[in-house]
């Protein structure tokens, strides 16, 4: 499961990715190695992040 | 599935292929794997006053590298 932090982020990023840029998101899942929350998005599947379970984003 | 060569995948392809193929989690270990591999930075942080920007900016800027890049 993720953390307060990263729902916290994966809020925030979903919000620009879908209400401010109009990309939509491919795939949401936690890297089980890293436990990093992982973004895949955009209309070329261009667009990635991944958010540490402390909140920071890469 | 097991047959498939990741390793000779570059990484879009491997990206296509593991969105393509959403039961081969294999696909989707050994990409993981290859973007752990590559240096990553840190974009914001959950408590930076100035987060929704950096992501704002961080998002165009991949799009725009997209672009750039020429890609089909």
């Amino acid at each position: 499961m993720p953390t307060v932090a990263q729902l916290g982020c994966l809020y925030r990023i979903s919000y620009c990715l879908t209400y401010l840029l109009f990309q939509p998101i491919l795939l949401v899942c936690i890297d089980g190695r890293t436990q990093n929350l992982y973004i895949l998005a955009g209309q070329n599947e261009e667009i990635e992040f991944e958010v540490t379970p402390d909140g920071e984003v890469l | 599935m097991s047959q498939v060569d990741y390793a000779a995948m570059t990484y879009q392809a491997l990206r296509r292929y593991f969105l393509a193929h959403r039961d081969d989690s294999a696909a989707f270990e050994a990409y993981l794997a290859r973007r752990r591999e590559r240096s990553r930075v840190v974009i914001t942080t959950i408590n930076d006053p100035d987060f929704d920007r950096k992501i704002h900016a961080s998002i165009e800027r991949q799009m725009a590298e997209y672009e750039r890049s020429g890609a089909s």
